[in-house]
């Protein structure tokens, strides 16, 4: 089975951006800010209606469809900044999720899913806590736990290691690694392209909205229309190639 | 025929301008305090008891109560916005304790009205008394003086807060403040000041277009919710935020009152402004001149 | 749907408290036959299902309702109707006019539930009073139907089918807001944006707290009517939705108890305060006491006895 994503035109914002992602993929997307690479995730979702172009996934056309039902075709995403519910535990934001998915893989009750999705993130000695409580990397570590109490098919993460410390990437690359195992595909924007490039398959370079290029992470840094993109960052992207 | 559709459009202008005055003092405080204020038609309301306190029972002039009426109201809209309205902690708690004040206000009222503590009082129904009187003919229709002079007074009293708000540092603070609370902040405005002050005005335009309106109406207690519900429907018809869209609203509004009180059945009058604001508020949320809704 | 009331505690003191208040109700019934406080108490029993279905909807999703008055005194009217032109019996009237609320409050909710915030409030708020001008202006005689007599002697029958229902809606909305249920309700009033994303239909769910709250505000707008003989615009009154929002507040939001305790406390003063000056003032203090509840202790009541808690 493939999970195909395919997407031509756009707002201005993306112009004729098109990939594809097949199951148990793991695909990258790096860009400098402002290429669109937000936006490329909040149409796929649905958040936003593309002008042009169509999103397919798993053989349906799903472009424009309202985010929770996107969800329910196995179609997950995390946000950059956060959106947690403040006023409610830990436990409680990844309840939500738990519950929303409604017939689980393994039958289980919501509540152990969510146990589960917490122990993966390593919150799981701050269930009661409440959500405002946190730091800023628990709440990160929070949003994934959401995204993975969905049980996705497609799982979009946006800048997932922004803002955490060493052992925490450790934590959630962990917890990602064993997803894929279990079948999930990824596509990950991420700044923090040393840490990106250990786990995945694919990197697409975003540019002022279009696609400058694609193919496996060595080919895409050594690039040199990336590396002119992305002005000193290609120099960074060289030196974390030797490390 | 003729004689109707004139008497139709003097009579809706003259409203009209009334209702532009009101009304523009409820979107200027929504625009500059980014809170629909729930007490405003109380405030409507209790300035027509004042009035009746200081004219008909400490006798004063009519000129005196009416400049007197409106320093109270203008007194009670400063405190209830310094000590009731900016405790809300959202938009929504604000609009919340500000119907609870409203609330407050009209059973205040009701109960110095009428009541076993003040039983003397129970014979005499509220009322404001005519001040202008006899009528004047305007393109062949017969027209209240006290609403010509309603008119005038309004005019100059919108005149006068327009350039309050263009030509004073006060009012371009307030115009700053209801475009950018921080913004304004930062460069030095104090937007609580600004939203006193222009709850001051709001209060003052409330009063004014209640004086000359309750004339000719019945008062009691509960009016202030059929003029909150206007204010509302003009504000929101108009676009929250637009002053231009207020003037518009106020307009169209009173047209569509006018014809249905002269030429439909005055029972409706009520219903007809209501049943148009639901409609708007679902066809196009932000009115005719309004922002997009976020 | 039922696999979301699940997990749902019992032996909290919320609930203890919602048993013991029925059980007072019920236990004013055996213990007295004066009809003062028989009346009394079928107002607290009244007003307090107003306050607990405006709990389920806006205490718990946030969306606060101005507009309780619609459904009841479209119950009311429903069950006038029923009564008086088709020759239905109290119960069924009854049940009728609950299922009728429901039917009048899609309109309503489809109106009113896309809208956000403050256009929320005063859509809601404007619906019953718009309603109340329509029946003034359509119908002969006030806009009200009379004769509504089968049960206006029968206070036993009145009162017993008020504590039923409020029994009924107390456990209810109970299991609702501490179940799974009441966790995506609070998740909307949290953050509906956010709740969208996880994949919650938040305009389902919406609605499915808006027909519960009208069911029953229609249901006890149905025996206010049958207790009054007479179907009349002022069902549609601000005070039918005022009222039952202040006494939640006093109580505490959301809390299910919170209404509860609210109606007991204010309506009991409002009708037991009679002393003479006081009397005329009731609305007036019960205002102020909400205002000032509102200013100092916004979780109300009960939520300030819980304030510990998580």
């Amino acid at each position: 089975m493939e999970n195909v994503m395919k997407r031509f035109g756009g707002i201005t914002a993306l112009n004729g951006v098109s990939f594809s992602v097949k199951q148990n993929e793991f695909v990258g997307i790096i860009g400098p800010n402002g290429a669109g690479k937000t936006t490329l995730f909040s149409t796929i979702v649905g958040a936003l209606k593309p002008d042009a172009g169509r999103i397919v996934f798993r053989g349906k056309d799903i472009t424009g469809m309202r985010p929770s039902a996107t969800v329910h075709l196995g179609l997950a995403r995390t946000f950059q900044i956060v959106r947690p519910f403040l006023n409610l535990t830990v436990l409680e934001n990844v309840l939500l999720s738990a519950i929303s998915r409604r017939v689980s893989r393994g039958g289980s009750r919501p509540e152990d899913r969510a146990h589960v999705a917490l122990k993966r993130v390593g919150l799981d000695a701050r269930e009661p806590v409440l959500a405002s409580k946190l730091t800023h990397g628990e709440l990160k570590r929070l949003g994934i736990a959401q995204a993975i109490a969905l049980e996705p098919v497609l799982l979009l993460l946006d800048e997932p290691f922004g803002g955490l410390s060493t052992e925490e990437i450790g934590i959630v690359s962990g917890a990602l690694v064993e997803l894929s195992r279990a079948g999930t595909s990824f596509v990950i924007i991420e700044h923090r392209v040393r840490e990106m490039m250990r786990i995945v398959n694919r990197v697409i370079a975003l540019d002022q909205g279009s696609v400058l290029t694609a193919g496996t992470p060595e080919e895409v840094v050594n690039d040199k229309r990336v590396i002119e993109a992305f002005l000193g960052g290609g120099a960074n992207f060289a030196r974390s190639k030797t490390n | 025929m003729l004689t109707s559709i004139l008497s139709f459009l003097v009579l809706g202008t003259v409203l009209g301008v009334v209702y532009v005055l009101f009304s523009e003092g409820f979107s200027l405080l929504y625009g500059v305090a980014g809170v629909l204020n729930g007490a405003y038609g109380a405030l409507y309301m209790v300035v027509d008891y004042a009035v009746f306190l200081f004219f008909f029972y400490l006798k004063l002039g009519a000129v005196a109560s009416i400049l007197l009426s409106l320093a109270f109201v203008a007194a009670v809209a400063f405190l209830a916005q310094k000590y009731v309205a900016s405790r809300g902690r959202s938009p929504l708690e604000a609009l919340f304790i500000t119907l609870a004040f409203a609330f407050v206000l009209q059973y205040s009222v009701q109960f110095l009205q009428c009541s076993s503590a003040f039983p003397e009082s129970c014979q005499y129904p509220a009322f404001v008394p005519v001040f202008i009187t006899g009528s004047t003919s305007i393109l062949g229709v017969s027209v209240f003086n006290q609403y010509v002079i309603a008119d005038l007074v309004s005019v100059v009293v919108l005149v006068s807060v327009w350039l309050l708000l263009s030509r004073t540092r006060t009012g371009k603070g307030i115009r700053a403040v209801s475009q950018d609370h921080m913004a304004a902040s930062l460069v030095g405005i104090n937007p609580e000041r600004a939203i006193l002050i222009t709850s001051l005005l709001a209060a003052v335009m409330a009063g004014t277009s209640s004086v000359f309106l309750a004339s000719y109406q019945t008062v009691d207690p509960t009016i202030g919710w059929s003029v909150l519900t206007l204010a509302f429907a003009i504000v929101v018809i108009g676009g929250l935020g637009s002053l231009v869209g207020t003037v518009v609203a106020s307009f169209i509004l009173a047209f569509i009152r006018t014809y249905i009180l002269l030429f439909v059945n005055p029972l409706l009058a009520d219903f007809v402004s209501l049943a148009l604001l639901i409609v708007v508020l679902l066809i196009r949320p932000q009115g005719i001149f309004g922002r997009e809704v976020s | 749907m039922s696999h979301l009331i699940r997990g749902i505690k019992f032996r909290t003191s919320s609930f203890y408290v919602i048993i013991a208040s029925i059980a007072l109700l019920v236990a004013v019934e055996v213990l007295t036959t004066n009809p003062f406080v028989v009346g009394v108490f079928t107002l607290i029993a009244v007003y307090g299902v107003l306050a607990l279905s405006w709990d389920v909807l806006s205490g718990l999703t946030g969306y606060l309702n101005f507009g309780l008055a619609f459904p009841f005194g479209v119950g009311g009217y429903l069950a006038a109707l029923a009564s008086t032109r088709v020759g239905l019996g109290p119960a069924e009237s009854i049940l009728l006019a609950g299922a009728g609320a429901i039917g009048f409050g899609f309109i309503a909710g489809a109106t009113s539930l896309r809208l956000r915030g403050h256009f929320f409030i005063m859509v809601t708020l404007l619906i019953p009073l718009a309603t109340a001008d329509f029946l003034n202006y359509a119908l002969v005689q006030d806009g009200s139907i009379f004769g509504v007599n089968s049960l206006v002697n029968d206070t036993a029958y009145v009162y017993n089918a008020a504590v039923a229902i409020l029994a009924a809606s107390a456990v209810l909305f109970y299991m609702v807001a501490y179940s799974r249920l009441g966790l995506i309700f609070r998740s909307i009033r949290e953050n509906e944006v956010a709740a969208e994303a996880l994949g919650i239909n938040t305009a389902k769910y919406k609605m499915l707290a808006f027909s519960l709250s009208n069911f029953f505000a229609g249901m006890i707008g149905a025996v206010y009517v049958f207790s009054n003989g007479v179907a009349s615009p002022t069902d549609f009154g601000l005070l039918f939705s005022a009222l039952p929002v202040f006494m939640c507040a006093l109580g505490g939001m959301g809390t299910i108890v919170g209404p509860i305790i609210g109606t007991i406390l204010l309506e009991g003063s409002i009708d037991f305060l009679r002393i003479n000056y006081i009397q005329d003032a009731r609305l007036l203090i019960a205002s102020l006491l909400l205002l000032l509840v509102l200013l100092f202790f916004p979780k109300g009541i009960w939520g300030y006895i819980k304030r510990g808690e998580s």
